[in-house]
């Protein structure tokens, strides 16, 4: 690796939910010495879950830094892992994609993430976000999806209301909207 | 006047379109009556569409006057075969709605409409001018009467601050 070359580690944390899971995590790497990029935090009912994209300072590698988390995973139950991230895998992929919002609801019953996401999967559709909620019978899955420039959005559509029929629940498809003000 | 139950996804009902209104009988006056206690006995409660009662029928009422922020408003309205004449501009806010609960999404709407209809208290026609959240609310309620949740017209998850960014971004 170039010396001046940034090099990234994903670093995840699941565990119980409660104060200073954040501040435990970001403590360690304060101190060794990485920066905070990119990160997405959220709690699933009693489970809280955090990806953090880290700029490790030159010397830590992501190893090192995985052994900097044994005491929290020891002391305070926390499941982490520390993946580095190749410059390479860092460059992959600028836009050949376009962005769009698929929303499905319905009656919950079992396979509903799985038929949709085995459809997109099969065409090459990469899923970026999801959320599912289930509420009494009602089940809510909205995904954010980058479809492949030559998918046409239409047969893609086709596709998603055959199984929505078959499911008994409502989909819809839309590009994602970022009007600038 | 009584408050009714709120029917909630996944009710096909809620799915339905409902038809035109032929004439404004003394149940539509009940009905809509019904519909503004309901709404109110909702704490945050803007606006409410028959169907989310069990009524296909084109009837929504709004009160955008019950939300803690000031804004521009007409107040108490009840409309019966509400039609959005024009409309321009787009804004983007977050909405939830009694039929779809605990889930809250951004949605992209018109900023500014023209929606004409009847008030079935006074048999009157009514024009209305509308702007900013009243707008979105009127456009969300009469989104109702065709079957169309705002589960329909999410823009993003949760948040539009940050955009997914591509890997190389």
């Amino acid at each position: 690796m170039k010396t001046n070359s940034k090099h990234f580690a994903a670093i995840s944390v699941m565990g119980k939910d409660r104060p200073g899971i954040v501040a435990s995590i970001t403590r360690v790497l304060f101190k060794a010495g990485c920066n905070i990029e990119d990160s997405s935090m959220t709690r699933l009912r009693s489970e809280f879950a955090m990806i953090v994209l880290a700029d490790l300072p030159p010397r830590l590698d992501s190893a090192a830094l995985q052994k900097l988390f044994v005491p929290l995973q020891e002391k305070e139950g926390l499941s982490i892992l520390v993946r580095g991230i190749t410059a390479t895998e860092e460059k992959r992929g600028k836009s050949a994609w376009k962005s769009h919002m698929l929303s499905v609801y319905g009656a919950d019953r079992p396979g509903i993430v799985y038929r949709i996401s085995r459809i997109l999967a099969a065409r090459r559709v990469n899923i970026t976000d999801v959320q599912t909620n289930k509420r009494g019978s009602a089940y809510v899955m909205l995904l954010e999806i980058e479809l492949p420039k030559k998918l046409p959005l239409k047969s893609l559509n086709a596709t998603l209301q055959k199984e929505a029929r078959a499911l008994h629940v409502n989909i819809g498809i839309r590009p994602v909207e970022s009007p600038q003000l | 006047m009584a408050i009714l139950p709120v029917r909630t996804i996944p009710d096909p009902l809620l799915k339905i379109p409902s038809p035109q209104l032929r004439n404004i009988t003394p149940e539509i006056v009940t009905l809509a009556a019904d519909m503004c206690a309901t709404m109110r006995h909702h704490p945050h409660c803007v606006g409410l569409a028959a169907p989310q009662v069990g009524k296909n029928v084109r009837l929504i009422v709004v009160d955008v006057s019950r939300y803690h922020k000031p804004h521009s408003n007409h107040g108490h309205i009840v409309l019966a075969n509400p039609r959005i004449i024009t409309s321009d501009g787009r804004r983007t806010g977050r909405e939830g709605c009694l039929s779809v609960p605990e889930f809250t999404g951004n949605v992209t709407r018109a900023e500014r409409i023209l929606v004409e209809g009847i008030d079935p208290r006074l048999a009157k026609d009514l024009h209305l001018e509308l702007d900013g959240f009243e707008a979105v609310v009127f456009q969300h309620e009469i989104d109702h009467l065709d079957g169309i949740l705002f589960l329909d017209r999410v823009s993003s998850i949760k948040t539009d601050i940050f955009r997914r960014k591509t890997a190389d971004s």
